[in-house]
């Protein structure tokens, strides 16, 4: 008598537990897709990533601003290029680029060239972006991703 | 309750299933495998599927592209030989050494379409119900050149379709009807200033190849160059081009978007050779040709040869039959002498233009030899309007008022010796034209002879009675108790009253030919009784109406009114006249 | 040794004291199956205590009520949340961009195209907003046949009917949201009824806040639709079940023969742990209106509410999440090209639920926009009065037996009723599919020539 109880007691248990772990796994798995659902995926502002062909890059030793973007490019040998941000870590000014590396015109912070903070407000160095190689002959450069100072693309 | 559970369980297990489905559609798209293939094909690694979305800039705000998460190789070189949807795009300015189209800054939708912001293939293309710009495919993408570009003037390189469509557009007389701002100005037909942003390519192709299939009430005529299928694209491409909604503003607008000031070089001397031109549409020393009478109207070279279109009558003999003011004025506004006509207004002509035309119609000099047989003066001079079966149902004769005579056997009969004088003389009233120019009175002989040889056949031994007309004195016909009745001058006081009561039902209180009968007869139609032209002609005596009432009109729907007094007739002919009289109003 | 088993029995009472103060911080009841587990489950729970302790047996029976009002409720829950996420990826906005898209309707494409997940949720919204219309009318249906709208709750009818009118004007505001088409002509000609009505231009004029559809009417049917409505619903859903509460649960008839009771068998016996054997235990906490059966005479018919009733509601929430999910999977929401004044579809066709007064208007405009919505919204409404009236005038006092399907007694009004509702039917059928190109007649099995727009 206890046995038969204790079975049906067991099987109820298990159909319960079924049913509740299915309802738990769609209710996270409705809350990951929310959150999917409430992530961006397209950008409707000036997009973070911009793409550059190779044939406009600059010449060797030289730099060209892409002003809209807030970065600029450097090229330092045949193969090797960087891409760095010209938004101050101050308080997000465009800095200018003059002849000993970049100044805000805001509060006076002072960047090598480089992006090392020689002087002024400024807490950090200027974000050096990463660049991606995109099929037909062109470079992605992407202002949300930063990467350490000196690191250089190297074109393929 | 472990039934409950149960059902609780499964209920679970089907919810968690559409859960799956559900999230298996939102991530199972097809332009995640696109992407996967194409760097397959170019042998790279994945690097994950994104969405490339182009924000394309215009003065007022933003358009979303999302084209290019499909159509990933578009602006990739070496993705040429890839297949769809990931092929490279071909040049679009040829020859130039680099396309000045950045896809990555103007997308794809800015010049073909469909619904940019999808990413679904069939609702992306515009398949969507309804959609009101479906994809424009390859060539078509011309006609949006002018979202920034103003290819007028010299021409866009690239935009060849747009070009060719702007020729036929002036070409094939578009413009007499239709306006576009700045090209054309005419009331007769919808503008087209804004016929890209209005209507779909399928649309415009549709309307200019059969025009009642948008709209049934239109009044376009079919054009015969219409089964030419590029020509219709061309003119599509450029009509779908008319947009006023441009993406540019003057200021930031890339080559050519400043219109070029078009002065129309104008026809300052006549000359036959200049009429010539505007009648073909086609340019002359300079001037942009707005002609094009050809579009519509055919004309015999000197050999007889029939060329041109089928819409309007035949402008071989028009000189000759109307004479150059009546030529002009139909130019100018082709509803003074045919009241229902479809022809457009050429209001803007000048005086030198209209003489131009008049002057070429005049060189237009064919004849037929005195040997001509019936059926072939039929067929040239009378065919238009009296139609192949002398019905009068001809091809222009929906647009004449009064419609053309029909020639049935019992008219033919009665009144075949009024033919010769309304042929020479023409009918006045009417758009009979006179024919004594063109004619020889040989073959108008000849062509009364056809008309008789055609129809007599079936009148049997029809016979048309001869009546006097009665005058004042004489005594009255309806005198059946023998009163010794008289008939006196008709007075029109009482023809008023007669008219009111025998006449009005066909011929309308205005005695115009418009009573609410009138629409259910369908040719001839009722007499309009107060056109004075046609009243007044000599041809038309009181003896005629007197006979035409009594003894109704044979072959028309007009019937006897021998049940009238003729006194009542006396009244109701003074009536009609004191309606047209040129004394009274 | 001992040292160490005494260390681990302090620990372990120490553990257990701590899970026992952690456990009765979340709940206030243990998990035992004793009726006084039970009855605190049930109300020492915010979401629950809205039902009572104990329930009658009849309650939780399919036959009673097929859970038509509580799929109902769900559909508003549904609607609520999905409407909230619709509502992060939306404007309500005209503003035509360069792509000649009224910016309401480019949003409709973000959702189904680039939005995660957002095709589905706003097939979610639309079919349930046309499900909640449906079995508003279906619960409003057997509410009547069962004649449960009478005894007491006359005023919980009236509540009821204006939650149904809510439930239409809240389908209707939010059609007009995606600023198609379909949703445009559709408003356009509900609005035009409206205009027949007396006094419903006003009435038009200040839901449109324009003379005719427009920007200013997408705003107001947005706060509308996404505020005021709600709103008020809320507010009267809490009325609605309140008084059902009051009114001693669900309807139905009095226990006192054997031969209505629904057997053991069916439910399992009562455990009852309370000291008063028959009676039922939440009396002591409040008092209950209405006849009740004298202490000792009833026949105890009643039964615990936790766990049958939260199962079974429990089930009826899954199973409409579970036929919705399939429907908006399989059934894509309808999204015709963007909202152009200058267009008419032809048909133009109002939502399916005025479909009805449309097609009465096309033999009648007197009659089917104003006589007959009429008495629908004011006959039906105050249905249970007019019942009263009736008998009291007529002095047929008859015996009223609440909660009994198809009563004998109620035959002419259900008969009566169930006409009114085929004939609402008839309506609605002939409108949706036997409706073509000029509101001519058409037959759906023809296939018509097709025409573009």
């Amino acid at each position: 008598m206890s046995d038969k109880k204790e079975g049906k007691s067991r099987r109820e248990l298990i159909t319960l537990g079924s049913a509740f772990g299915l309802m738990g796994l769609a209710a996270a798995g409705t809350g990951g897709a929310l959150f999917k659902y409430m992530m961006p995926v397209v950008s409707y502002g000036t997009p973070q990533k911009f793409l550059v062909p190779v044939s406009d890059l600059p010449d060797v030793g030289d730099e060209l601003v892409f002003s809209d973007m807030k970065v600029v490019i450097r090229r330092q040998s045949e193969k090797k290029i960087a891409a760095i941000s010209l938004v101050c870590t101050h308080l997000g000014c465009t800095v200018n680029r003059v002849e000993t590396g970049f100044q805000c015109p805001c509060h006076g912070s002072q960047y090598d060239t480089d992006g090392i903070v020689v002087g002024g407000p400024a807490p950090k160095t200027l974000p050096w972006l990463e660049i991606k190689a995109v099929p037909g002959g062109q470079v992605e450069i992407d202002t949300g991703t930063v990467l350490p100072q000196n690191s250089f693309f190297e074109i393929a | 309750m472990i039934k409950d559970y149960r059902i609780l369980a499964v209920l679970a297990l089907f919810g968690f299933i559409f859960f799956g489905l559900s999230m298996k559609k939102a991530m199972d798209q097809d332009w995640i495998k696109h992407q996967k293939k194409y760097y397959k094909q170019l042998g790279e690694d994945f690097p994950g599927a994104e969405v490339k979305q182009v924000n394309v800039k215009t003065p007022s705000s933003m358009l979303v592209d999302r084209c290019q998460t499909c159509h990933i190789g578009a602006s990739n070189p070496g993705a040429a030989g890839f297949p769809q949807p990931l092929a490279a795009h071909p040049p679009i300015v040829p020859g130039a050494e680099k396309d000045p189209h950045d896809f990555n800054k103007i997308g794809c939708a800015v010049c073909h379409d469909g619904s940019p912001r999808d990413l679904d293939q069939h609702l992306a293309h515009g398949g969507q119900h309804g959609w009101i710009k479906p994809l424009l495919h390859g060539k078509q993408a011309q006609a949006n050149c002018t979202r920034c570009h103003a290819p007028e003037g010299e021409g866009l390189a690239g935009a060849e379709l747009y070009e060719e469509g702007r020729q036929l557009f002036l070409e094939k007389a578009c413009w007499g009807c239709h306006t576009i701002q700045g090209i054309s100005s005419s009331s007769q037909a919808p503008e087209l200033t804004d016929a890209g942003g209005k209507f779909s390519f399928h649309y415009l192709e549709e309307s200019i190849v059969y025009p009642k299939a948008n709209d049934e009430n239109s009044k376009m005529p079919l054009f015969d160059w219409v089964n030419d299928e590029h020509k219709v694209e061309a003119l599509a491409v450029y009509l779908k081009g008319q947009q006023k909604n441009k993406l540019r503003s003057a200021e930031s607008a890339p080559i050519g978007y400043i219109k070029p000031e078009t002065k129309l070089a104008r026809i300052e001397t006549p000359s036959a050779d200049a009429g010539r031109s505007l009648f073909a549409g086609a340019p002359f020393e300079g001037s942009v040709a707005k002609g094009g009478c050809v579009n519509c109207h055919a004309i015999r070279n000197s050999d007889g040869d029939l060329s041109g279109g089928v819409i309007g009558p035949e402008l071989t003999w028009t000189i000759r039959l109307r004479g150059e003011e009546y030529v002009k004025d139909h130019i100018r506004n082709a509803r003074v002498h045919v009241p229902d006509s479809i022809m457009p207004t050429f209001k803007d002509y000048n005086e030198a233009e209209l003489d131009s035309v008049v002057q070429y119609l005049a060189t237009l000099d064919f004849k037929f030899g005195e040997t001509a047989n019936g059926q072939q003066l039929f067929d040239a001079y009378c065919v238009s309007c009296h139609g192949e079966n002398l019905d009068g149902k001809g091809e222009t004769a929906p647009l004449l008022d009064p419609l053309p005579r029909a020639f049935t056997p019992q008219f033919v009969a009665a009144y075949e010796h009024r033919f010769a004088d309304s042929i020479k003389n023409g009918v006045q009233g009417t758009d009979m034209p006179t024919w004594k120019n063109v004619l020889s009175d040989q073959q108008i002989e000849t062509l009364i002879g056809f008309i008789k040889e055609k129809t007599l056949a079936d009148a049997g031994d029809f016979k048309r009675l001869e009546v006097p007309l009665p005058r004042p004195g004489d005594p009255e016909r309806r005198d059946h108790k023998g009163k010794g009745l008289t008939i006196e001058q008709g007075d029109a006081q009482r023809g008023f009253a007669a008219f009111q009561r025998f006449c009005t039902a066909c011929h309308g209180k205005l005695a115009n030919g418009k009573g609410p009968n009138a629409y259910a007869l369908e040719h001839p139609l009722p007499r309009d009784l107060i056109s004075k032209p046609f009243m007044n002609q000599t041809a038309v005596s009181d003896e005629r109406l007197y006979q035409s009432i009594l003894l109704g009109v044979a072959g028309t729907p007009m019937p006897a009114h021998d049940h009238l007094s003729d006194q009542t007739i006396l009244d109701i002919i003074a009536f009609i006249r004191a309606n047209t009289t040129e004394e009274t109003k | 040794m001992d040292d160490l088993k005494q260390i681990t029995d302090d620990l372990k009472a120490r553990g257990r004291e701590f899970g026992n103060k952690l456990y009765y911080s979340f709940f206030r009841h243990r998990m035992d199956n004793t009726g006084l587990t039970k009855s605190k489950i049930m109300f020492s729970n915010v979401l629950l205590h809205i039902q009572p302790v104990k329930i009658h047996k009849r309650s939780v029976k399919f036959k009673t009520t097929m859970g038509l009002g509580l799929i109902t409720f769900y559909l508003f829950l549904i609607l609520a949340v999905t409407g909230i996420l619709l509502m992060f990826h939306y404007v309500p906005s005209t503003a035509i961009g360069p792509d000649g898209l009224p910016d309401a309707y480019s949003r409709m494409l973000n959702l189904r195209s680039n939005v995660f997940w957002g095709g589905f949720l706003r097939n979610m919204h639309r079919w349930a907003a046309h499900g909640m219309v449906a079995f508003v009318a279906l619960h409003m249906l057997r509410v009547y046949l069962a004649g449960a709208h009478r005894g007491g709750r006359e005023f919980n009818w009236v509540v009821g009917c204006i939650l149904g009118l809510l439930t239409v004007f809240l389908s209707y505001t939010g059609y007009l949201l995606p600023w198609d088409q379909l949703a445009f002509w559709g408003v356009k000609v509900g609005t035009e009824i409206a205009k027949l009505a007396p006094g419903g231009a006003l009435i038009r004029g200040i839901l449109l806040g324009d003379t005719d559809v427009g920007s200013e009417a997408l705003v107001r049917f947005y706060v509308l639709h996404v505020a005021v409505f709600p709103a008020i619903m809320g507010f009267l859903i809490a009325v609605h079940f309140f008084r059902i509460r009051k009114d001693g649960g669900l309807a139905r008839p009095a226990d006192t023969s054997r031969e209505k009771q629904i057997p053991d068998e069916e439910f399992g016996p009562v455990k009852n742990n309370s000291v008063f054997k028959s009676a039922r235990s939440y009396k002591l906490v409040e008092i209950v209106k209405g006849k009740e059966p004298k202490v000792n005479e009833e026949v105890d018919q009643m039964m615990f509410a936790w766990p049958k009733l939260v199962v079974r509601e429990l089930m009826v929430l899954l199973g409409t999440v579970a036929f919705l999910s399939m429907i908006s999977v399989f059934f894509d929401a309808p999204l015709e090209g963007p909202a152009d004044p200058n267009h008419p579809t032809n048909p133009a066709k109002a939502p399916w639920y005025f479909l009805g007064l449309q097609e009465l208007t096309s033999y009648d405009g007197f009659i089917g926009g104003i006589v007959i919505p009429g008495i629908l919204a004011g006959g039906v409404m105050f249905l249970p009065y007019v019942e009263i009236f009736l008998e009291t005038f007529t002095k047929t006092y008859r015996k009223n037996i609440p909660g009994v399907w198809f009563a004998r007694e109620r035959n002419l009004e259900n008969a009566l009723f169930i006409g009114m509702y085929l004939f609402m039917l008839t309506l609605i059928i002939i409108g949706v599919y036997f409706r073509g190109a000029n509101w001519e007649i058409v037959y759906p099995w023809i296939e018509q020539a097709g025409g573009g727009h």
